[in-house]
């Protein structure tokens, strides 16, 4: 039996231990919150998501990339069409410029000063140069295009025999706004000059030779020039001249008729003698063919271009043609000249490239491509590290709340004894 | 087909087979002076027909009253819109006659006003010089016609180029001869005739 004093010392250990075991609970609990706090806001820091709702910026872009290459995961999610723009000047006269866009749906073109015109999912517009970045929207996504600036060409030389080719190529020159000299020959020793025909072909930007003679007599000229970053067409049966055979990608095969003279109601090349070109160097690139002939081939040569145009008489086209020949042979003529005329385009200086206050680089042109190229495809979902769970652990609760109910209990024993 | 055919307008009204020896004789001055690929025969092209447009210089001559077609002025103000030249010369040598005041007309509903031709123009420098502009012809020395010797040709210019040149100075008598006859002549009369044909095919 014990005595009294032995009860009471008894009930003082058993609240003693239950009121250690609710402050052990509580402290417990507390480290435990802590613990998770810091253990959850540590993974936060370390997994970085971004949910998007559009064409991210240029620094967030960045800052991401930069993060994931220092080893931090990075992931993103969101909405953000597959949209891509490109904007080069057109190497004509006249400083327009050429804008393809590639996109899912309808596109809008805009610059600074607002909406310029509307284009299906991927095509190409031409037209003055714009304010600012080329931007095409599609929905909440904007790609882009830095603007380029080159220095139109300025002239081009003309040389050949005194005939309708040369004499309308010169006329569709001038006509698309280039400054054109000529020599065409006329009988021995005799030719008809037209502007600045001197030896020093070099201040020219394209030269155009239309008579394979004439190609084989000025080649070591012509060759210099090329390789200085001229612009050299052969044209008709120049396109074969043997002198030239070490600058040109393809080979004259043979010389076809065309199987109708009448422009009606076909492409217009069709009705034009074609020089077949073949044997393409591996460097050349195919601009046109007709049914799978060879028809236009341009090729880099150093700093320089060599085309070779298989068509003659495109005269005809012009004078025979139907509808707006007139316009067509004109941009022809031009738009070749410009393939292949020196100078190269370059980035605007100064303010002329800015996209919403960050200026434009290459790589907004695509900005889908150009992200996932940074922090990889997007996530399917944000992930679980994300969302904090409950601070304190389901089962701590009660255990505090037995413990405080048992010393409790001991008390209210201990106070009736 | 040869680089280069000499064509004559054929219209509706009035006498345009007023001169049938101008195509053979500056067919041959353009085979006899210049390397130019001449067809040995001109054609005759209906001035209403799109064939026109094969033969960027066509040659345009008579004595009558001229009144194209509507389909003639069409086709003409088309066929200079694309870089061909008509050449129309006067066979009655009178700018108080009917194919002056008509041709002149017309000329000017179909492509435009007719203009005074610079004596220095390029054209007198195309191939042979002629450094006081066009070159007289006996006939205005022999004073028929009007009885005047014109100074200058006219032109209608388009884009810096002739697409229209006029003359009151009767080419058409003047070259109107067999090409063998001239062996006869101290020089030969038809050279202009070259110069329009190498401005044609130059500019």
């Amino acid at each position: 039996m014990r005595s009294p004093a032995e009860s009471l010392a008894l009930q003082w250990r058993r609240e003693a231990v239950l009121r250690a075991l609710a402050i052990a609970a509580l402290v417990a609990a507390t480290v435990i919150a802590l613990w998770r706090v810091l253990r959850e806001d540590a993974e936060r820091v370390s997994v970085v998501h971004v949910q998007l709702a559009g064409t991210p910026s240029a620094l967030l872009r960045d800052s991401l990339a930069a993060l994931s290459r220092a080893g931090r995961p990075v992931s993103w999610s969101g909405h953000f069409a597959p949209l891509a723009v490109m904007a080069e000047p057109v190497r004509e006269p006249g400083r327009r410029w050429r804008i393809a866009a590639v996109g899912s749906g309808a596109l809008l073109v805009r610059d600074s000063l607002g909406l310029i015109d509307s284009l299906e999912a991927a095509a190409a517009l031409t037209l003055e140069p714009t304010r600012g970045a080329a931007q095409v929207v599609q929905g909440s996504t904007i790609a882009a295009a830095a603007p380029l600036e080159i220095a139109p060409p300025r002239r081009a030389l003309v040389l050949g025999r005194v005939g309708w080719e040369p004499r309308f190529i010169i006329t569709a020159l001038e006509e698309a706004g280039w400054g054109v000299d000529a020599r065409l020959v006329l009988g021995r020793e005799r030719s008809v000059s037209q502007g600045d025909v001197s030896p020093r072909i070099e201040r020219h930007d394209v030269v155009i030779v239309a008579d394979s003679a004439l190609a084989n007599d000025n080649a070591p000229a012509l060759a210099r020039f090329v390789r200085a970053g001229g612009g050299l067409i052969l044209t008709g049966e120049a396109a074969g001249a043997r002198a030239l055979r070490a600058l040109t990608g393809a080979r004259v095969m043979r010389s076809e008729e065309p199987e109708t003279r009448s422009f009606e109601g076909h492409d217009p090349t069709h009705a034009l003698p074609l020089v077949a070109l073949g044997d393409i160097a591996r460097d050349a690139i195919l601009i046109a063919d007709r049914e799978g002939t060879p028809a236009i081939v341009a090729r880099r040569v150093e700093a320089g271009r060599v085309m070779q145009v298989g068509y003659a008489d495109t005269w005809r086209w012009r004078m025979e043609g139907e509808g707006r020949s007139v316009e067509e042979h004109r941009a022809y003529w031009s738009r070749l000249a410009g393939i292949v005329a020196r100078g190269e385009p370059r980035a605007v200086s100064g303010e002329g490239g800015r996209v919403h206050g960050a200026r434009a680089d290459s790589r907004a042109a695509a900005p889908l491509v150009t992200l996932i190229h940074a922090i990889g495809p997007p996530a399917a979902a944000a992930p679980a590290g994300a969302s904090r769970g409950p601070l304190f652990p389901i089962w701590l609760g009660p255990v505090i709340l037995l413990a405080l109910l048992a010393e409790w209990g001991s008390r209210r024993r201990r106070g009736a004894s | 087909m040869a680089e280069f055919v000499w064509a004559t307008a054929q219209y509706d009204s009035g006498d345009w087979d007023s001169a049938p020896m101008v195509a053979p004789n500056l067919i041959d001055s353009v085979a006899r002076y210049t390397s130019i690929d001449v067809a040995p025969t001109g054609v005759i092209v209906p001035l209403g027909s799109r064939d026109l447009f094969k033969y960027p210089l066509v040659f345009l001559t008579g004595h009558l009253p001229v009144r194209f077609t509507e389909v003639e002025r069409r086709t003409l103000r088309e066929f200079c819109r694309r870089g061909g030249m008509l050449f129309v010369d006067d066979h009655n040598h009178d700018i108080d006659g009917e194919f002056h005041r008509t041709a002149w007309e017309e000329i000017a509903a179909a492509v435009g006003p007719l203009t005074d031709l610079r004596n220095d123009h390029e054209l007198y420098r195309a191939f042979f010089t002629f450094p006081d502009g066009p070159p007289t012809t006996s006939h205005e020395l022999n004073g028929w016609g009007d009885n005047l010797v014109h100074k200058q040709l006219q032109a209608v210019e388009q884009d810096g180029r002739i697409s229209v040149l006029y003359s009151s100075k009767d080419y058409s008598s003047e070259w109107n001869y067999h090409p063998d006859n001239k062996r006869f002549l101290s020089l030969d009369n038809t050279r202009f005739g070259v110069n329009v044909v190498v401005y044609a095919l130059t500019r």
